[in-house]
């Protein structure tokens, strides 16, 4: 088979299961930025990594919970570590806690990044620096299942302030200092599942005030980001 | 989408939640299985600053809140009314507002953030589930109950009030308010023609209108003393002599509050209400007057001042109005009681003094009787006459006395019939010459029932031992009541009988079930109220009354003052009063009904209560069973 694998490029092989799970994922409906903000479902995602450099790291897991009109819904979280070929370095493992026998017996890259697909449903996923948390997991999808999710990405990096203005000199304000100003407490930080459900609650704040301020549909939110990361270039 | 990622998650997610719930009573003291159920149910919402996450005008509240960070005030329902009670801040694990969850209605007042908060809920469906699985927290639950057997009267008045709400009232427009055409003629009608057709027709005022209808004046009867009768007017003149023309009118889409404003703004008391030009009828004090509430004494007044029997008729249809509205104002069930009874006991008297001057009672000293209900200021609404008369013939024989008498009992007993108090069925009534008896007559009668010769007979006289004065010399009565006293304390066998009647009906308590009820007809799943409800605590406050030689005949205060005798501690005779009223109050709402029927005014479903009913309900009768133990153990049945 390896002259097949050479003709269409290095295209993964998956089982039959994976095939009718991507298959089915493809079949959903994509989420049009017209939809309303009320009712629509977003997916807030973080993801634990074995270093900060999006082009050689590598994905350990991924964390996230589900927004739907505003609400957490607590039921339905998602956590997800990708078996990985050897254990991350030590100092890597001390700063996410997933030690090297979790790692090495985690799930099967590709069913776990099918099963975030299922998940996610090509609703909107957000996360804060979500364009790190975006390039590794389509990176990995990409190896592993030959495509990437078909969601829109929202980072609330540029959101949050777009909707509350940080002192004009101040540089950004990093996750731990959002967090800070609403007083939403982290459990466990650099854990995935956790960091995600204290970004979903600092989604929940900024989409109360997004919707105050007349935001109404996705693509109100995307036209805020992009406001906001035109403001911070220029600055 | 059930995977292991999920399940991981929401159990990792669930622990979070727990960790903090495990910080806030009553979580910390939740049973593990619980507490694990509730984490894994909630979602997490955020309200912003000045959010009202809970308003009264909602229906029952969606979930239950558990504050996770921030800050939710409420102010304490009445506060708004000028009441001292300070607005009450909830901060982190908190929760939200259970007592409207556990009576599913709205909640009293609003619970705004006060600052961005998160809040945890519990979905209201899973909140019974959450209850079935946790004594702990059902004990919390329940901690709200001593409040709200207060708290229940005022349920019962939002209920009340937002069907018979009077601002819904007055926003009627005056159109609806019209029952019949005006009264008018032009302007150039005599005077005395005028005022004959104003009294022919019962109105209280004269509209002058135009051929087209247009209103040109107005006489009300008020206007005629001073204007025609004491100006001595020539009746022969035209009545545009003496009205007030121009009168202020309003359209007919105007509210009734419009009208009452311009009542109280102006001082008059007819309104001419116009369709365009035309007058189309009138709305007078009295007509709004009647869509507020009617007070007491507004009744009473309107009692004393008939002279008919048809004037009381509608002050009894007001009487029971003023029910109505009284309980929806959350009146106690002791008050309400008590105010009806008095009402009653005034249009009785009334109806005696009317019929009264009918028949020549002259000579005659008598006294009118109450039994039962009445005789212990008990009424409810739907109440069958149960009375007597007692007298001093004097040098008559009482015989004599009687035939004088009787017609007169007959009288009133008809005429209080159409003021809605149906005959007795068992002709327990005045004008049974059975019981217009004189006071020799009535001892005797009480001393047979005491010897008892008959058991079933005093059985089926228990209702005579709650006699008391209604109208006409309580002397008598009094001296009754004091003979009767004594023979009572004396008569052990006589108190073991009652003992035994007072025992014959058992609270409905199920051992598997909450409740005992009816298990088929068309009762089907009903408790009644009357039989095994309040009739345990009046037959048990009747004996031990008797028994200590307590003269009064009111359930409450019999087992106030034998109590006191009895050394029973003053908590425990509360509780038991306040179960009674709690009764009395289910009693009452279930007669307002609109489908009551004579049938069923008495029965209550308790499925169909809210929690909190259902419990103060369960509570109550075991305040009767405990009352039942205390005669079952003093008399050793």
């Amino acid at each position: 088979m390896s002259w097949l694998r050479r003709l269409f490029g290095h295209k993964p092989e998956l089982n039959a299961a994976q095939t009718a799970a991507l298959a089915a994922y493809r079949e959903l409906p994509e989420i049009a930025d017209t939809v309303p903000l009320a009712g629509l479902r977003f997916v807030v995602a973080d993801v634990e990594t074995t270093g900060l450099n999006p082009m050689s790291d590598k994905l350990i897991s991924i964390g996230a919970v589900m927004v739907e009109n505003g609400i957490i819904r607590l039921g339905s979280g998602f956590q997800t570590v990708l078996r990985q070929p050897r254990a991350s370095a030590s100092a890597n493992i001390l700063i996410h806690g997933i030690d090297g026998t979790t790692q090495c017996t985690g799930t099967d890259p590709a069913t776990a990044l099918l099963e975030f697909f299922a998940y996610s449903a090509k609703a909107p996923i957000v996360g804060f620096h979500s364009g790190f948390d975006r390039v590794m997991i389509e990176r990995a999808a990409n190896t592993a299942l030959g495509c990437t999710p078909s969601s829109t990405w929202l980072d609330l990096d540029y959101l949050a302030p777009a909707l509350f203005a940080p002192p004009k000199t101040a540089a950004p304000l990093g996750l731990d200092q959002w967090l800070q100003r609403f007083g939403i407490e982290n459990q466990a930080r650099h854990n995935a599942l956790a960091d995600a459900l204290a970004t979903a609650q600092l989604l929940q704040v900024v989409l109360a005030q997004a919707t105050a301020g007349g935001a109404s549909t996705l693509a109100d939110l995307t036209r805020l980001e992009q406001d906001q990361r035109w403001l911070r270039q220029i600055a | 989408m059930s995977s292991p990622a999920n399940d991981s998650a929401a159990a990792a997610l669930a622990a979070t939640t727990l960790k903090f719930l495990r910080q806030y009573p009553p979580f910390e003291q939740m049973e593990e299985q619980a507490a694990q159920f509730l984490a894994a149910s909630l979602d997490l919402c955020y309200f912003p600053k000045g959010t009202v996450i809970l308003a009264p005008d909602q229906s029952t509240p969606p979930a239950l809140h558990i504050i996770q960070r921030g800050t939710v005030q409420v102010v304490p329902f009445g506060a708004e009314h000028g009441g001292d009670a300070e607005p009450l801040s909830l901060g982190p694990g908190e929760s939200f507002s259970v007592s409207a969850l556990l009576e599913q209605r709205a909640v009293m007042a609003p619970y705004t953030a006060t600052a961005d908060t998160f809040c945890y809920e519990l979905a209201a469906e899973k909140f019974p589930e959450l209850l079935n699985r946790s004594p702990v927290f059902r004990e919390f639950a329940t901690r709200y109950l001593a409040s709200m057997l207060r708290e229940s009267r005022r349920l019962i008045k939002l209920n009340f009030t937002s069907t018979t709400g009077e601002q819904q009232a007055m926003s009627r427009t005056l159109r609806s308010l019209i029952t019949r055409a005006p009264v008018t003629c032009p302007p150039e009608r005599p005077i005395g023609e005028a005022l004959r057709s104003m009294q022919e027709s019962k109105v209280g005022s004269m509209l002058i209108a135009g051929s087209d209808g247009r209103p040109l004046g107005i006489l009300t009867r008020h206007d005629v003393l001073d204007r025609v009768a004491l100006a001595q007017h020539d009746l022969t003149r035209p009545i545009s002599d003496v009205m007030t023309p121009d009168p202020l009118t309003l359209p007919a889409e105007d509210s009734a509050y419009d009208a009452a404003l311009l009542i109280a703004d102006r001082g008059i008391r007819h309104i001419p209400v116009c369709d365009g030009n035309r007058v189309i009828g009138v709305v007078t004090e009295r007509d709004l007057f009647a869509l507020q509430r009617i007070s007491v004494r507004a009744i009473n007044r309107t009692i004393s001042a008939a002279q008919t029997i048809d004037e009381l008729c509608s002050a009894a249809k007001d009487i029971h109005k003023l029910a109505r509205s009284m309980l929806g104002q959350g009146v106690a069930a002791e008050q309400l009681t008590l105010i009806i009874s008095t009402l009653n006991d005034a249009l009785v008297r009334q109806v005696l003094t009317i019929e009264g001057e009918e028949f020549d009672l002259d000579g005659l000293r008598w006294c009118w009787l109450a039994f039962g209900s009445e005789g212990r200021y008990e009424q409810t609404i739907s109440t069958d006459q149960d009375n007597g008369l007692i007298f001093d013939a004097g040098d008559e024989q009482p015989d004599a006395a009687r035939e004088r008498l009787i017609p007169f009992a007959l009288a009133v007993n008809r005429a209080l019939d159409r003021c809605g108090f149906p005959l007795c069925q068992g002709n327990i009534m005045g004008s049974n010459p059975q019981w217009c008896l004189s006071l020799a007559e009535w001892r005797r009668q009480f001393e047979s029932w005491i010897a008892n010769t008959n058991p079933q007979a005093l059985l089926n006289a228990v209702i005579f031992f709650d006699f008391r004065a209604v109208h006409g010399e309580e002397a008598l009565a009094r001296k009754l009541r004091s003979d009767l006293s004594q023979l009572a304390q004396d008569g052990k066998q006589f108190q073991r009988q009652l003992a035994g009647y007072a025992l014959e009906s058992r609270p409905p308590l199920g051992i598997i079930s909450d409740f005992v009820t009816e298990s088929d007809g068309k009762f089907r799943g009903t408790i009644d109220l009357k039989k095994n409800g309040a009739r345990l605590f009046t037959d048990a406050a009747r004996l031990l009354a008797l028994a200590t030689g307590v003269a009064h005949t009111n359930t409450a205060e019999r087992l106030r003052q034998a109590g006191a005798s009895l050394q029973i501690p003053d908590k425990e005779i509360e509780s038991i009063t306040e179960a009674f009223f709690f009764l009395q109050t289910l009693r009452l709402r279930s007669q307002m009904e609109p489908e009551a029927t004579a049938e069923n005014a008495n029965r209550v479903d308790p499925a169909q209560l809210n929690e909190v009913d259902r419990r103060i309900l369960k509570e109550s009768f075991r305040q009767a069973r405990k009352l039942q133990s205390r005669v079952a153990l003093d008399y050793q049945l």
